[in-house]
């Protein structure tokens, strides 16, 4: 089996819901729960080239995740996401390795540095990870096993001259794992949505990472590849429920990549404000 | 209830007398105008060729005069948002006056600088010589030691042998120091007790039809009509989203003799009223534009803004004796008051503090003295004190200004300030005409709840920027604990 490690993304890709980059609102609560199924048949290799995985071989990743939040003040949110994945990799419909664990937990607080007239907020986030698991030398893996700090500016709002309505949530940021030779990541991640009707939502969102680490892993799990990038597209469409809840359906596809899986997958998630 | 207005009454009476003494004290400070001194090194300094170097036009031009094309008039203050702290090393602006003919204009400028009492602190006569299609600067510059926090207007009437206009520049100083100089009558609670009685006195007869020709699949809309002091028939428009089991509610107060019509929100229950001589509640106040603000004011127990503001604490009474039956939370009731509306949302503050906060957008009809002397220093006349001069002025009623501003004490908004006890959003412009900033300052300055929000609008005259519109929505949702 290659050694590509899929899951590492599929860990982080799903723990903000599209419009995390608005306030929650003080003195209340925020709480997303995800179940994301990810599916990949082949990969990119170190020259960007897509290559199916041999004999047959599948992963599959199942995420389930509590991503929320509490309005601390109108400036201040405490945020919070929670992980739990399966995982199982397949060859010619074999199982040749499966997981099931808590992933990386992140915890941190989102400082609004402006509002500009409330219908656009300027923030600055900073999380540290937390590894609920144990690093193990297997093939399958939640995340680095390495506690960490992400920190990531966003923009969000919405428009209300140009493309009035709609609404956009960008993000861009560094996420550092401690132990030794263990990467620096960089993200970035737009989103532009729009109301249809009353009750829908619709948007688009390009996601992407790079990876890179220094050195020779001589931790656990040394055959795992911290060096790759990887483009992703989703779009999401939403329902309004009630003024508490809303349901949210998405389908993504990764786009380009080195050194990473290639696959896409679908993601239903509730927004639940009170 | 009746602990909870007991427990006002003492706090009325208690910083009644205080703001009596405060209001000695004041005035003891202030029984001239400044002293401005006439040394050019020190507060002004003549330029009459560096306004290229004034990039902000904050002041605003108010063309009046029979030819307004002669001269083209700009002005530039030093601060970009005409508001001045001690740390400002330059105060004051510069007039630019630009010969549009090509015909050589001369004449004066005539400046005085106008404070928040009316008083004249400084003038001057600037002769000027404008060449055909030439510019003449000048510079008006003043020490900050000279001003004590407070709003100031600068008018310029400027003459030449072709040309007659005015222009002003309002500037603030410290505007965040003000404090307001309470004039509360010895009678004010008496007569306020006095109010509410009168209106317990009067069966509402509260009375609401479902409008399904104004619902929407969200929300049910009902007509609602009862019955105020002076044989007022009050009505208003009430929304309820149909999804909820208890809303929280919007209770609006509209600015003056405006029209409210139905709001429907998805989130919260909407109550728009409209008091005694508004919309649908003109039964018996049909009244003239400008004598509306002015309606029996020679006597303070008749006076409109007695019934406008019972009118609106009988809206709120509406709302809780009808809550279980219209899915209304009474304990998320905020009312939001637009000019007038604002003025009526205070005296609703106090008078019945069971709400849970008030929004003042653009509050107007606040603080009438220093209204008064700024609207009489513009020219022309700025409205509503136009509208209180023709009042005195006119003598109809034997009131002259003195009695009529005695009346208008009961219900101004200053007065009423202090004795609010929930959480407050003030929103306003601080180039407002009708409502100029120094008046509003001074209702701020009396707010002693703590949790306030005040949003200062500095583009334009009498509108509020979209910043405040977020604001308030935000502000909305954190007292109504809406998602």
């Amino acid at each position: 089996m290659k050694k590509i490690v899929i899951i590492l993304i599929v860990s982080f890709a799903f723990a903000n819901y599209a419009k995390a980059g608005f306030p929650i609102g003080q003195g209340r609560w925020l709480l997303v729960p995800t179940f994301t199924q990810y599916n990949a048949t082949g990969y990119w290799d170190e020259n960007r080239q897509s290559n199916l995985y041999p004999n047959n071989g599948k992963f599959r990743s199942n995420y389930f995740g509590l991503y929320g939040g509490y309005g601390i003040g109108r400036d201040v949110d405490f945020i919070f996401n929670f992980p739990y994945v399966n995982q199982v990799f397949t060859e010619n419909n074999t199982i040749i390795e499966q997981l099931q664990t808590t992933a990386d937990a992140s915890v941190g607080l989102k400082y609004f540095l402006n509002h500009y007239d409330y219908f656009k907020h300027l923030s600055i986030t900073g999380s540290i990870l937390i590894p609920m698991y144990q690093a193990q030398n297997t093939q399958l893996l939640p995340g680095f096993g390495s506690p960490g700090l992400e920190v990531k500016l966003g923009l969000a709002g919405t428009n209300t001259t140009t493309l009035k309505d709609t609404y956009y949530d960008i993000e861009g940021g560094i996420r550092h794992y401690f132990n030794p030779g263990e990467p620096t990541q960089f993200f970035a991640n737009a989103t532009l949505g729009t109301p249809i009707g009353e009750d829908w939502k619709l948007s688009g969102t390009l996601s992407g990472v790079t990876s890179s680490a220094s050195g020779s892993n001589t931790t656990l799990n040394a055959l795992v590849n911290r060096n790759f990038d990887y483009l992703r597209g989703t779009i999401t469409l939403g329902r309004r429920i009630d003024r508490n809840i809303s349901l949210n359906a998405s389908i993504f596809t990764d786009f380009l990549g080195r050194n990473i899986g290639q696959g896409s997958g679908f993601s239903i998630f509730a927004v639940i404000k009170f | 209830m009746c602990n909870n207005y007991k427990h006002i009454l003492l706090k009325i009476l208690t910083v009644s007398f205080f703001s009596i003494i405060i209001c000695e004290q004041l005035c003891s400070q202030n029984n001239g105008p400044l002293q401005f001194s006439s040394n050019p090194q020190v507060n002004r300094t003549y330029n009459s060729s560096s306004a290229s170097t004034f990039n902000n036009t904050t002041g605003f031009v108010s063309p009046i005069a029979k030819n307004k094309t002669a001269i083209k008039t700009e002005v530039d203050g030093f601060s970009s948002n005409g508001v001045y702290t001690t740390k400002d090393r330059r105060i004051g602006f510069v007039l630019r006056l630009q010969n549009t003919l090509k015909e050589q204009q001369a004449g004066n400028i005539n400046f005085q600088l106008i404070n928040n009492a009316g008083i004249v602190l400084y003038k001057e006569v600037v002769p000027f010589l404008l060449n055909k299609k030439s510019s003449f600067n000048k510079t008006f510059e003043f020490a900050a030691g000279q001003f004590q926090p407070g709003y100031y207007l600068a008018n310029m009437h400027i003459v030449s042998n072709v040309y007659e206009d005015v222009a002003a520049y309002n500037f603030g100083f410290e505007p965040t120091k003000i404090v307001a100089k309470t004039a509360i009558p010895i009678d004010f609670v008496s007569f306020w007790e006095n109010a509410k009685r009168e209106l317990s006195n009067t069966s509402p007869n509260f009375y609401q039809q479902a409008r399904p020709d104004l619902s929407n699949k969200h929300s049910d809309v009902y007509e609602v009509q009862f019955n105020s002091i002076d044989r007022a028939v009050i009505k208003g428009w009430l929304s309820v989203p149909k999804s909820g089991s208890k809303n929280g509610v919007i209770y609006k107060l509209g600015d003056y003799l405006n029209n409210q019509a139905p709001e429907l929100r998805r989130e919260m229950a909407v109550f728009s009223l409209n008091v005694r001589g508004a919309g649908g509640s003109n039964t018996n106040y049909n009244l003239p534009y400008d004598q509306y603000g002015t309606f029996n004011l020679q006597d303070k127990n008749k006076y409109i803004l007695k019934g406008i503001y019972l009118d609106a604490l009988r809206g709120l009474e509406y709302l809780f004796s009808n809550s279980g039956a219209l899915k209304i939370d009474t304990r998320k009731i905020v009312v939001v008051g637009n000019g007038l509306g604002a003025a009526a949302a205070t005296a609703v503050a106090v008078l019945d503090p069971r709400i849970k906060g008030v929004v003042l957008e653009g509050p107007s009809f606040v603080s009438f003295k220093e209204m008064l002397n700024f609207g009489e220093a513009a020219t022309p006349t700025q409205w509503p004190a136009s509208m209180y001069k023709s009042f005195y002025a006119s003598r109809k009623m034997g009131v002259d200004r003195s009695a009529m501003l005695r009346t208008l004490d009961y219900f101004d908004p200053v007065n009423f300030a202090p004795f609010i006890s929930c959480p407050v959003l003030v929103g306003f412009n601080q180039n407002s005409t009708i409502s100029p900033a120094q008046c509003v300052y001074n209702l701020i300055s009396q707010l002693r709840v703590s949790n306030k929000d005040i949003h200062v609008s500095k583009e334009g005259l009498n509108t509020l920027e979209k910043g405040f519109y977020g604001l308030k929505e935000t502000w909305l949702k954190e007292r109504l604990r809406q998602p």
